[in-house]
């Protein structure tokens, strides 16, 4: 092993180190090359041991720690002396924050099923706003009431979210991260139905879809971008006939309406 | 399927394959797994034919809707739909 080269920082503490650089940012002066390699050098075996937990991902070492190093530059730039913090748990967060990062830029490719982006959506925007008004985070029950699910559902989903969406980081994420998922999955009982609800979320999303490209075209017809001679002549119709089309489809969605209402 | 001006048109594909859609979960529901599957793929038919006339349909020039980003959506609800079907056949296949 290389033998660690000694500088005019070998007698600094980590914080002490920082304060050096941040008085460089602040007289705008590019800060000493060598204060930055040693405050990396200092904490190359904080990063290592967080990139070492993200190995499930797949990921090689070296790539994770190169991430690392991009989270422990960018908390030796923005590490507030004032708080009464230690830099390597701030890092620590940083550090995690950049490999997460690039876990996720890397596995983007993976095809998530619409149904499981779609529910995730709902989760986090359920978790949201439990969050906003109560502030705190919703249990379980609280959580698969707002969405309108069964808690056994919501079991199913989470778990379809975890190893869809997560790529296997989520483990490790409960244990350290600031911002945790959705509360007490670890703890849940199994599903008993997994595909029949992957199945039945699949169809309600494809209602969902439906009746967003229902909102676009309704939503749309009172939109005039262009003229409905224009749009006769883009199709081969008069613009009496645009006009007679138009007419007859907001008649049929009254109509529609009207029974809905009825009903 | 004949909506408005005498053609096919794509509010009332969606209406029709909404209706289906809601069946097909009260069919599944119901263990009545035949007519739920013969629901979903009378959708993911009706909207094949829709693709075909998709060109000639005027509410999407009405509506300003873009065509590539329909035929995408349209495409995804049957590429939900079709796997639905093959994972509910291959559950029941012995």
């Amino acid at each position: 092993m290389r033998e660690a080269k000694r500088t005019s920082y070998d007698g600094l503490s980590n914080e002490e180190m920082i304060g050096l650089l941040r008085g460089a940012y602040d007289r705008g002066e590019a800060p000493d090359a060598v204060l930055r390699e040693e405050i990396v050098r200092r904490n190359i075996g904080l990063v290592k041991s967080i990139a070492s937990r993200f190995l499930s991902s797949g990921e090689p070492l070296d790539d994770l720690i190169q991430a690392g190093y991009i989270g422990l530059l960018n908390a030796a730039a923005n590490f507030d002396l004032a708080r009464n913090t230690r830099f390597s748990t701030y890092a620590s967060h940083l550090i995690q924050g950049e490999i997460r990062h690039h876990i996720r830029d890397r596995h983007a490719t993976i095809r998530i099923p619409q149904w499981v982006q779609t529910m995730n959506r709902r989760v986090k925007e359920a978790e949201e706003a439990f969050f906003q008004a109560e502030g705190r985070p919703p249990t379980l029950t609280e959580l698969a009431s707002s969405l309108r699910l069964s808690e056994e559902q919501l079991t199913s989903l989470l778990r379809g979210r975890e190893t869809m969406t997560y790529v296997s980081i989520d483990a490790e994420r409960r244990g350290s991260d600031p911002s945790p998922p959705p509360p007490q999955a670890e703890q849940l009982a199994a599903a008993s139905d997994g595909l029949a609800f992957d199945l039945r979320m699949r169809i309600l999303v494809a209602i969902e879809q439906l009746t967003e490209i229902q909102q676009l075209v309704v939503t749309g017809l009172f939109y005039e971008g262009k003229s409905q001679a224009e749009i006769g002549a883009q199709l081969g119709m008069s613009q009496r006939q645009v006009s007679r089309t138009k007419d007859k489809v907001l008649e049929e969605m009254r109509e529609n309406l009207a029974r809905a209402a009825g009903n | 399927m004949t909506g408005a001006g005498g053609m096919d048109d794509l509010l009332t594909l969606i209406g029709e394959a909404i209706a289906n859609l809601q069946r097909s979960i009260r069919h599944f529901e119901t263990s009545e797994a035949a007519d739920a599957v013969s629901c979903l793929a009378s959708v993911i038919d009706a909207i094949d034919r829709y693709l075909l006339r998709l060109p000639d349909d005027p509410l999407v020039a009405l509506a300003h809707v873009d065509a590539g980003r329909l035929r995408r959506a349209l495409g995804q609800v049957q590429d939900d739909l079709s796997f639905v079907i093959s994972e509910h056949r291959s559950a029941r296949a012995p």
